[in-house]
């Protein structure tokens, strides 16, 4: 892979962001100057449960906004469950979202923020560069370290006629501005927390080896490897450790920072089409992927897979490349299931007469256009036949 | 399968992309509100101004310019038209006129004013429209001004339609020529009617001279028929004109109508049977009934030769209320209550054009030689001498009514006539001052006079008369005095005399009627009034009265 020009035009979008302990009390403020009246309050049922959605209806109140909740939403959020957002949005004659969780009610929010702009269904809004008008004014406060839809340009729905994930990639879907809390990540149980970590770890690896990555996409991609590696496992270990959630968090935001410029490569890719098909957490999809697509990858940048590895604490000290790819998928591997993430995709309901139809779709997602190395469906297909 | 890799990293890297990150900002959100506020605003005085348009009893037409499309109209318009919204636009400007009653076309007519127009004048004008469904036409008034529409240049044109207006029109024309042809009618009938009376008092005078041949004799037999026959046209010319001497009395029009009925009957022959329909009760009128007994024998004639053969005439009469709305279509009427007889024919009715130019005098429809014309100039002037009025109601082949409204008279009792009594011509010897303008009639009055024993003091002018009295020491006891005459009238000339000769009595003469002249206002004990042409035992019979008193 040749390396990116230096003078090649390049293009940085992240929101307006603050990152810190209590970050999210600045919601009701940061609602009402953005000129809202009412907001729509998107969450899911377990965020709900931890107790951010009553705290941060409190705050939006407080400065005099009308709230409405809607949180049927579901992991993996469906296009059906788009639009029951933007009918409830509409009713309630709101003019602000704002997004309190994980991936699944961001990427919900922005499939909302969509509809209610430019009408129609969420499904006419797939591919690059497909939504005409921006949509009304989005707030994230993520509760996972992982997704980075509160960076990010990206928003994944699931098609459910079809079960597979759709992927929006816009300028417009960057929220105008993203709450980063560490503390809400002291809710997530110990697999949550390996999932979504494992989730950033792989936003950072396929944004730094991806085609499109560039020397501002690189910087955070390494530092985000580099925490992921450093904190992760004490962070599933010790829940309630402050510091740990902090690091995890910084390196989430990082990973979300690159990937969101750079763009990701097959790992996403194939676990689109397997969490739209076996509707799997994205973050698990991701970590059982990840290292089998590292395996088919290397030949094509394994200088920045050595560079990876070398931010992972790797001493790769006198290894030729063959022995350096070995030891880098082992490391991968062993960090994956010392986070608890275990076994293969067979135990996951995975069958291998499945590996077809998840090829045919895996080829299709955008996100295969900035893999290092351009994949074919016969390629997609061994790889989840590697990984079953 | 060969994919453009390359492709996608290019659009995903975002150069180039079409879609942009936020407009939607707080001040964008405040002018969305404002634009909506504006939106709405605007929506309302658009509604209040449709309510407006479509309010207005007048018609308006937005028209194009270009091709005389209508583009918009109110719905006065729909209904003055009557057409409905969703077909007013399929007619032009060319269906909604006519070519008939226009003197020029509309196309023609949008070449010579449209450069008019553009300089800002305003066109006002009227125009025969026309109904493009019906085909029935109708005058309006039109309104003309240029504007914009929609960015194009357009005609605004405001209709109202004047059928009314002209109806009422015509008939105020008809009124004010009918009144200058009486008053032409009774002034040549005045001096005519003068002259009459000196021929008729001089064929009387020579007459009563013993020793005249039979041929003489015969010959002023013939003069003064003549001389009758002459009168009987001028007595109704003068009734045309107003100005007929009459003597009214309060009359039950029932009764009246029930007693001419043989009359009638016998004129209109047995071909044509006469239907009467009285009211049950009348309210009585103040008439005299010599003229009522013109009107029906003249409508009575003018209907049988409307029906020419077989038919039937209807005599209705009703006690009716006169109100103002019924006079605003009727000119002539007065509101009040009335008595109402109507004469009904099943003729062959008649065409506008004539009813038009009916009650003109010497206006008929008659063979030469089988009507004057002046026998509904009479109705019409006796009507409206007696503060009444006639409504004329035909069409052709569907017969004609002829409406006749007296006045209901409201106080019988306070006008009860005193019957003059028929007696030999009484004579005396008493000095009468005697003023007339008309010389022949100065002569012919102080001959009758004379005749009769008085001594005539005759004058030509009321000055002359109190020049005499003013020099002469003798005692007058009677003025017998013309009314109308240059200088002064003879009620002037009275009021002169009466300081010089305190006792003095006098009677007054007039061609005109009493109303005419206000002879009618009270005169006192010693006066009264004589209308002219007069028989000599009348005149004599008034002055001896007036003597004795």
């Amino acid at each position: 892979m040749p390396e990116p020009v230096l003078t090649e035009l390049r293009k940085f979008v992240a929101p307006e962001f603050i990152f810190g302990l209590e970050a999210r009390h600045l919601v009701g403020r940061y609602a009402r100057k953005l000129g809202a009246k009412k907001v729509l309050l998107v969450s899911d049922p377990g965020v709900a449960a931890a107790g951010w959605l009553d705290e941060a209806q409190e705050l939006l109140e407080s400065e005099g906004l009308a709230v409405t909740r809607f949180l049927d939403i579901s992991p993996n959020p469906r296009d059906h469950e788009v639009s029951a957002g933007v009918e409830r949005y509409r009713e309630s004659g709101s003019d602000l979202i704002v997004a309190v969780g994980g991936g699944s009610p961001m990427d919900c929010a922005k499939g909302i923020g969509i509809v209610a702009s430019n009408g129609g269904s969420i499904l006419d809004y797939e591919g690059v560069d497909q939504v005409p008008v921006p949509m009304p004014p989005l707030i994230c406060i993520p509760t996972t370290a992982g997704t980075s839809a509160d960076v990010s340009q990206f928003a994944i729905i699931t098609n459910s006629k079809e079960r597979v994930k759709l992927a929006i990639i816009s300028k417009t879907v960057v929220p105008d501005v993203a709450l980063i809390d560490p503390r809400t990540l002291l809710t997530m149980d110990p697999y949550l927390t390996a999932c979504t970590g494992m989730d950033a770890l792989v936003h950072a690896i396929e944004a730094f080896v991806s085609n499109a990555h560039s020397p501002i996409t690189d910087l955070h991609a390494l530092e985000a490897i580099r925490l992921i590696a450093a904190h992760l496992r004490e962070s599933v270990s010790h829940p309630a450790d402050l510091d740990q959630r902090v690091q995890v968090m910084q390196a989430s935001l990082q990973a979300g920072l690159a990937f969101s410029n750079a763009s990701l490569g097959c790992v996403h890719a194939m676990a689109h089409s397997l969490g739209g098909y076996k509707d799997l957490p994205h973050g698990e999809c991701n970590a059982l992927l990840l290292s089998h697509v590292m395996d088919f990858n290397y030949p094509a940048a394994p200088e920045r897979y050595r560079r990876i590895g070398e931010a992972m604490g790797c001493d790769f000290r006198g290894l030729a490349d063959a022995a350096l790819r070995k030891h880098l998928v082992a490391f991968i591997t062993e960090l994956r299931e010392a986070c608890g993430i275990t076994g293969g995709l067979a135990q996951r309901q995975v069958r291998s007469d499945d590996l077809a139809r998840l090829s045919e779709k895996a080829i299709e997602d955008p996100c295969n256009a900035t893999n290092p190395r351009p994949p074919t469906q016969g390629d997609l297909k061994a790889i989840y036949a590697e990984a079953l | 399968m060969v994919r453009d890799w390359n492709q996608m990293r290019e659009h995903i890297i975002g150069l180039g992309e079409e879609s942009s990150r936020k407009s939607f900002y707080p001040e964008l959100q405040q002018r969305l509100e404002q634009l909506e506020e504006t939106r709405e605003a605007l929506k309302r005085s658009q509604e209040n101004l449709l309510t407006l348009f479509n309010s207005l009893h007048d018609a308006i037409i937005i028209i194009s310019n270009l091709d005389g499309r209508v583009l918009e109209v109110n719905d006065a318009m729909l209904k003055m038209y009557r057409v409905s919204r969703a077909e007013f636009a399929d007619f032009g400007l060319a269906d909604y006129s006519t070519t008939r009653g226009n003197d020029i076309s509309v196309p023609d007519a949008i070449r010579r004013d449209w450069p008019r127009l553009c300089a800002g004048d305003h066109l006002l004008f009227d125009w025969r429209a026309h109904r493009p469904k019906d085909g029935s036409t109708f005058d309006v008034e039109v309104s003309l001004r240029k504007a914009e529409w929609y960015g194009q240049d357009v005609m605004v044109g405001v209709l109202r339609d004047i059928t009314e207006r002209k109806r009422l029109e015509a008939m105020l024309l008809q009124s004010q020529r009918l009144d200058a042809i009486g008053q032409l009618a009774g002034g040549v009938a005045h001096d005519t009617n003068n002259m009459l009376g000196v021929i008729l008092g001089y064929v009387d005078l020579i007459a009563e001279e013993a020793e005249l041949s039979p041929s003489t004799r015969e010959g002023l037999g013939e003069i003064k028929k003549a001389a009758q026959h002459s009168s009987q046209l001028i007595r109704q010319l003068l009734a045309f004109a107003r100005q007929q001497s009459i003597q009214p009395q309060s009359v039950d029009l029932n009764a009246l109508i029930e007693s001419t009925q043989k009359m009638l009957r016998r004129l209109l022959g047995e071909n044509i049977s006469l239907v009467w329909k009285p009211a049950n009760q009348l309210w009585p009128v103040w008439v005299d009934p010599t003229q009522i007994d013109q009107i029906l024998a003249n409508l009575a004639v003018n209907a049988r030769d409307a029906i020419r053969e077989h038919g039937t005439i209807t005599l209705t009469t009703a006690n009716e209320t006169i109100t103002p709305a019924f006079c605003q279509a009727h000119l002539d009427a007065a509101p009040g209550d009335y008595v109402h007889v109507s004469i009904t024919d099943t003729g062959q009715g008649m065409s506008p054009e004539i009813q038009s130019r009916i009650f003109e005098p010497f206006f008929t429809t008659k063979a030469p030689g089988q009507g004057t014309g002046l026998g509904l100039a009479m109705v019409y002037g006796i009507l409206r001498q007696n503060k009444g009025f006639v409504i004329l109601d035909s069409a052709p082949g569907e017969g004609t009514t002829f409406h006749l409204y007296l006045p209901r008279l409201e106080s019988a009792t306070s006008m009860e006539q005193n019957t003059a009594s028929e007696a030999p011509a009484p004579e005396g010897t008493e000095t009468i001052l005697l003023v007339e303008d008309e010389e022949a009639l100065l002569e012919l009055e102080s001959r009758l006079l004379r005749k009769a024993g008085y001594r005539v003091i005759p004058c030509s002018s009321p000055g002359m008369a109190i020049s005499l009295v003013q020099q002469g020491t003798e005692s007058i006891p009677l003025l017998v005095s013309d009314i109308v005459m240059p200088d002064m009238n003879g009620r002037e000339l009275y009021e002169r005399l009466q300081p010089l000769l305190p006792n003095l009595k006098v009677l007054f003469m007039s061609g005109y009627s009493g109303d005419a002249i206000g002879a009618s206002e009270p005169v006192g004990p010693g006066a009264d009034f004589l209308p002219k042409p007069f028989k000599r035992t009348e005149l004599l019979c008034k002055v001896r009265s007036l003597l004795n008193a």
